[in-house]
């Protein structure tokens, strides 16, 4: 029998695989994806909450997630599209302009 | 005329947003820009006309809530104080457009929406009743004059306009400051937690003589800044020779005025046992930018900057007449407000299109050249004339009412103010002659003379110096109501005071 | 009243008409408008002269209220009295042969239209000056009629001496007319009003006789500040000492206009302020020893300069300066009505002078060193007989115009006790008789002196020609008509009325007396002329240079204009230019407040110089730093 807590360990470590990536990886796509991945650790333990206390906010929430999330990974995208097409390069280290 | 109040504010507004959407630069933009500014010059013209000359109090009034749990309110009003300053802005904007049809090269749409953007806060600022909408017309004329001075203006025009807008900035965070201290002692005594203007003016009997003095102070450099008056006076040299000429002819012709006309709409009536009290100081500054302002002015190279210094002491005047807190010096002060925006104006458009034809402002790179300009020379030296106070010209009634006014409160400073009248004689003297007398200087032999579109937007100018110095009742009919009033408020409190 | 507008109109409507139709269209043509605007005027003069002198008709009126202050109301007002009526008739004639005389001196200038459109302004604006029947119309004419002069002087403004003169004369005139406007604030403080027939009511001033007036914190008399204050602006308009400098200068401008502004009519605008304010200033006695003090010295001054000059033009302008001195010593005695009587006639002989000294000039091609000239007396015998007729109206000899209006000056004078000023004025009288016989003799008398320029020598066209001799007839006239008998003469009847009469403050004299001062003056005129004729035809040119040399330092002085011009640049024009360049520019408005300006910003520049460290500009350091926090902040809440 699967509880509570084995949706969260999961999504617990669901989180930290997608905040490593976003630390370690350079490559801009890939941390892009962890970002994705964060977000649906998100989703794991908002669906698994919403199923433990019974009460269907945490699903209603999850289609935001991802409407959110699908807006986010369209703009980023064509950002990441658009950097690449300036620097030649997504390269998380080679792009920073924003060096004070 | 239910709404003309604020048909005058969004329409320029509204106006920008249209050139922003349906056009893309160029000479159409121009005569889009201008044409929207001829429109709101002459919404102006049923406000003059139909204006009663016989009320002191706000004509016009629009009011509405806004945020009523702040007890902020859309208010607007005009009274003779405020409707020649209103006639001035729609003027000037509408001939500094035209004024920039060459002047102009790059980004010619966005400069269009900015002044259009400008000409919105400034006629925001002067007709607003609440303070909180009255801040947010003052803080958004920063912006597009901010942009203006710092995109299309000269070679150190980023340094000016960030001066320009830090020093602003200072003023008007005091301000605030003063604004939100106001609207709370001015709930606790009323237990009415209100924005308006009038209401908080009309219980001045109530804030403590303490308070007033800080509100009066806090106030006062918020405004000084703006006139400006010594010592804040140094952005406005930088920001005047950074300037386009449009800017420079907005920024002397109304916004300068900004500072005075919140002294008259705010210190004087909301504060004024502080007002009363430091009466003789104020009129010891606006001698000494008076007199600092001319001689400084004397020794400029740069004619701009001469003529921003010249600002300073005209300026001088103003604060003189309105801080004389009677009659005669009150309406000097206004009319010598409007005075100083119609000639300063005129004079920046006169040196920025020649400035267009020989890319200097150097007072050295010029001489003699009335010999190949006799049209522009002639011109030039009427505008200069009447910055000296020719009589027949505007500047001299305003400086004549303003010493009268001075003269009976304080005498002595009266006397050391008329002396500015002699070094400005020799500033605007001195200039013109090594710019435009003396030997002609080779470079300049071929110089064009004023062309039509040039002679059309100096026209209105010369028509209204001469008209003011003829015929001053036309405009001061507007404003003797309500200074009136304003006298007779103050000299209330005076009774009350003792 | 119709009259009084319609002089108005002719000059303004001829402006206008120049002014903004001249280059274009008109062009050559302008002076038969400006001629035609200032003939109306002439007329109207003519006509207002005669109703007045024989029906007694004044006029005072408001056009329109012109400015209100307060509950102050000050009327664009007429006044037209006989102290107005001979005003008119001084600058409508002078002007009006000013013009005529102007076709044919300007004739081929560039600015042909120009000059005759400034001139229009000139005459409007001296017309207003002596029509306004208040003191803010007279301040308006004061200031615009300055302004015509920087106009005028500075007609040829290419010329870099042309261009200082004009604003030299500008701003000099600005210095008296702070006085001037403190001197109205006064006559408002004073009697509310800025009407002459509030302000010289006996009534209103006996009031405020004895009232003092506190002016930074010292006490004075409310009449006399307020008088002195007044005669600050005609010290400047009437360039008497210490204001006196701008006037030679002022010779840069075209003949016509020196003659015209700066001898007949614009100069003599203060002795008519002082006339026309006789009520305030009689009261004023400390002021009225500072009137007698500044004339008596400008007229010596004056006159001393002249002697020793070289440049035709600048005698002119010295016996001008002296001869203004004259007029302002005699309102200081009280002698109003010779005052404007000396002022008419000097309008007459002095404007003839100038109009024959540019004659001359045309004749010399513009040469207007007397030592080049010499001779010329038999090729231009019109513009020698005028000159000569000048000289001698000028010198005194009766029966000519000055000998009239000075004698009676002088006599006054003495009359009123002051012995000093009348040992200066007969004195000056000398002097005056010596220079300007000096200069008809260096000019028309002896030998040539440049034999090609005299070759090339003429008599002038006759549009030239006419002024001068309407003039010298006016010269050897309007004495004779309008001051015999003297002190008793149809001048003093006119002006009786509304200049306070002379003798109410001046003690009688014996009959003896006035025929002994009568005699010495023309005595002393005919030893200068006699002492000039030495000089210049007996001895000429030994002892002249002897003379110079024999007393070198007090030649160089007066040659150098005891060094007014020198004295001025070294007391006020470097201190200030350098006090503000140096200290209000350069110290405190750079240095101090643009150097506090900046240092607020420069203090959170530093700041973010330092932090900037902190962005890295790469995204993992900000979510690491992030992502720490968090931990840091859940440990935290956690833990507690």
């Amino acid at each position: 029998m699967l509880t509570l807590a084995h949706y969260l360990v999961l999504s617990a470590i669901i989180f930290s695989i997608g905040i490593a990536g976003v630390l370690i990886r350079r490559n801009l796509i890939v941390m892009f994806m962890s970002l994705e991945l964060m977000l649906n650790a998100v989703n794991i333990n908002l669906a698994a909450f919403s199923n433990y206390l019974q009460q269907m906010t945490g699903q209603i929430f999850i289609v935001f997630v991802m409407a959110v999330a699908a807006a986010e990974a369209a703009v980023g995208l064509a950002l990441i599209i658009s950097l690449f097409r300036n620097k030649q390069t997504i390269n998380a280290d080679e792009i920073n302009t924003m060096r004070g | 005329m239910e709404h003309i109040l604020s048909i005058l504010i969004f329409f320029p507004l509204a106006a920008a947003l249209f050139l922003l959407v349906f056009f893309r630069g160029g000479k159409s933009t121009m005569w889009a820009a201008f044409a929207a500014s001829v429109v709101e010059f002459i919404f102006t013209i049923p406000l003059m006309t139909n204006f009663d000359k016989t009320n002191g109090g706000m004509q016009f009034v629009e009011q509405t809530w806004w945020i009523k749990s702040l007890g902020i309110q859309y208010y607007l009003g005009v009274d003779g104080i405020t409707i020649l300053m209103i006639f001035l802005t729609t003027l000037l904007t509408m001939i500094a457009i035209l004024g920039s049809f060459t002047y102009i090269q790059k980004r010619q749409k966005e400069f269009y929406i900015a002044m259009l953007v400008l000409e919105t806060g400034m006629v925001g600022t002067f007709l607003a009743l609440d303070f909180f909408l009255f801040y947010i017309f003052w803080e958004a004329m920063l912006i597009p004059m901010y942009l203006i001075i710092g995109v299309w203006g000269g070679k150190r025009r980023i340094y000016a306009a960030v001066k320009f807008f830090l020093y602003t900035l200072a003023g008007s965070v005091l301000m605030l400051l003063a604004i939100i201290a106001l609207y709370y002692v001015h709930g606790q005594v009323t237990g009415e937690f209100t924005f308006d203007i009038l209401k908080i003016t009309s219980q001045y009997a109530a804030y403590s003589k303490g308070f007033q003095m800080l509100i009066f102070v806090v106030l006062f450099i918020g405004f000084a800044i703006k006139v400006p008056m010594f010592p804040v006076h140094t952005w406005l040299p930088d920001a005047h020779v950074e300037a386009p000429t449009a800017g420079s002819v907005i920024l002397a012709g109304v916004l300068l005025k900004m500072g005075t006309y919140g002294m008259l709409r705010f210190c004087l009536p909301m504060t004024p046992y502080a007002t009363i009290t430091m009466m003789p100081y104020v009129a010891a500054l606006s001698v000494i930018a008076i007199i600092y302002g001319a001689l400084v002015a004397m020794v400029q190279k740069d004619i701009k900057k001469l003529v921003a210094y010249s600002s300073v002491s005209h300026m001088g005047f103003v604060t003189l007449g309105i801080y004389a807190l009677n009659q005669a010096g009150i309406e000097g002060g206004i009319l010598q407000m409007f005075n100083h925006g119609i000639i300063t104006g005129a004079l920046f458009l006169l040196i920025g299109l020649i400035y267009e034809r020989t890319h200097t402002r150097e007072i050295a790179d010029y001489g003699g050249i009335a010999a190949s300009v006799p049209l522009y020379a002639t011109i030039f030296l009427i505008f200069t004339m009447g910055s000296i106070g020719l009589p027949s010209m505007g500047a001299f009634i305003g400086e004549f009412l303003v010493l009268v006014g001075a003269f009976e409160a304080f005498s002595d400073w009266a006397i050391l103010a008329a002396i500015g009248v002699i070094f400005s004689a020799v500033y605007m003297l001195w200039m013109f002659q090594r710019v435009l007398y003396q030997s002609l200087n080779k470079k300049w032999e071929n110089l064009a003379d004023m062309n039509l579109r040039e002679v059309i937007y100096i026209f209105p100018l010369l028509v209204i110096v001469f008209w003011v110095g003829l015929y001053p009742e036309t405009f001061t009919s507007y404003i003797h109501e309500s200074v009136k009033q304003l006298v007779e408020h103050m000299a209330t409190a005076a009774v009350a005071m003792k | 009243m119709i009259f009084a507008v319609l002089t108005l109109l002719g000059p303004l409507v001829a402006f206008l008409i120049n002014g903004l139709l001249g280059r274009r269209y008109i062009k050559n043509a302008a002076p038969v408008v400006a001629i035609a605007g200032v003939s109306v005027s002439f007329v109207c003069a003519l006509i207002l002269f005669y109703l007045v002198s024989t029906q007694g008709f004044s006029v005072d009126g408001t056009l329109y209220t012109w400015v209100i202050a307060g509950s102050l109301q000050v009327p664009f007002g007429i006044l037209v009295d006989p102290l107005t009526s001979i005003m008119l008739i001084v600058v409508t004639t002078i002007s009006l042969m000013v013009h005529i005389y102007s076709i044919g001196y300007m004739h081929g200038d560039k600015g042909f239209w120009r000059f005759f459109t400034y001139l229009s302004v000139f005459t409007l604006s001296m017309l207003i000056l002596v029509l306004g029947n208040n003191f803010l119309m007279l301040f308006v004419g004061w200031e615009l009629v300055g302004l015509s002069s920087y106009l005028l002087i500075g007609f040829w403004f290419f010329k870099k001496s042309a261009a200082d003169a004009c604003k030299k004369a500008f701003v000099m005139n600005r210095i008296g007319d702070f006085g001037f406007y403190i001197g109205l604030l006064l006559v408002i403080f004073t009697f509310r009003s800025l009407n002459y027939s509030d302000a010289f009511n006996a009534e209103a001033i006996h009031h405020v006789k004895e009232t003092t007036y506190t002016v930074f914190g010292m006490n004075f008399s409310l009449l006399d500040l307020m008088t002195f204050g007044l005669f600050c602006g005609a010290m400047g308009k009437s360039a008497q000492f210490p204001l006196h400098t701008w006037l030679p200068d002022a010779m840069e401008g075209p003949t016509p206009v020196s003659a015209l502004i700066h001898a007949a009519t614009m100069v003599t605008a203060g002795v008519y302020m002082v006339a026309r304010c006789n009520a305030l200033f009689s009261e004023a006695h400390m002021t009225s020893q500072f009137v007698i003090f500044a004339g008596a010295t400008t007229a010596f001054l004056g006159a001393s300069i002249g002697l020793t000059q070289y440049d035709l033009k600048r005698i002119l302008a010295y016996s001008t300066v002296s001869q203004l001195g004259y007029m302002i010593m005699a309102t200081g005695v009280g002698a109003y009505v010779a005052a404007i009587f000396h002022l008419f006639t000097h309008a007459m002989f002095k404007g003839l002078l100038f109009l024959c000294s540019g004659s001359v000039m045309h004749a010399m091609h513009d040469n207007l060193d007397v030592r080049v000239m010499g001779g010329l007396k038999k090729k231009m015998p019109i513009t020698h007989w005028t000159y000569l007729i000048g000289c001698i109206a000028i010198a005194g000899i009766p029966p000519l115009a000055g000998f009239w209006s000075k004698d009676e000056i002088l006599a006054m004078t003495y009359g009123s006790g002051h012995t000093f000023a009348w040992l200066v004025g007969t004195g000056v009288a000398g002097m005056t008789a010596f220079y300007m016989f000096r200069s008809y003799f260096l000019v028309f008398q002896g030998t040539p002196r440049d034999q090609h320029l005299h070759d090339h020598a003429h008599e002038s066209p006759i549009a030239m020609t006419f002024p001068l001799v309407f003039l010298a007839i006016c010269s050897v006239l309007v004495g004779i008509v309008f001051g015999y008998p003297l002190e008793d003469g149809f001048i003093h009847h006119f002006l009786g009325p509304v200049l306070t009469p002379a003798h109410a403050h001046a003690h009688e004299m014996a009959h003896s007396t006035a025929t002994a001062l009568m005699a010495l003056s023309i005595a002393i005129a005919v030893a200068g002329i006699s002492v000039a004729y030495l000089f210049y035809v007996k001895m000429y040119p030994v002892l002249p240079e002897k003379t110079v040399k024999t007393f070198k330092p007090v030649h160089k002085l007066l040659l150098n204009k005891w060094y007014f011009d020198e004295l001025y640049d070294f007391l006020f024009v470097h201190p200030i230019v350098m006090l503000s360049s140096v200290v209000f520019w350069r110290a405190i408005d750079v240095n101090v407040i643009d150097f506090t300006v900046n240092a607020f910003g420069r203090v959170p520049m530093w700041i973010g110089s330092v932090a900037r460290h902190i962005q890295t500009g790469r995204i993992q350091t900000y979510i690491f730093t992030m992502v720490v926090g968090v931990i840091v902040l859940v440990a935290f809440f956690y833990t507690v």
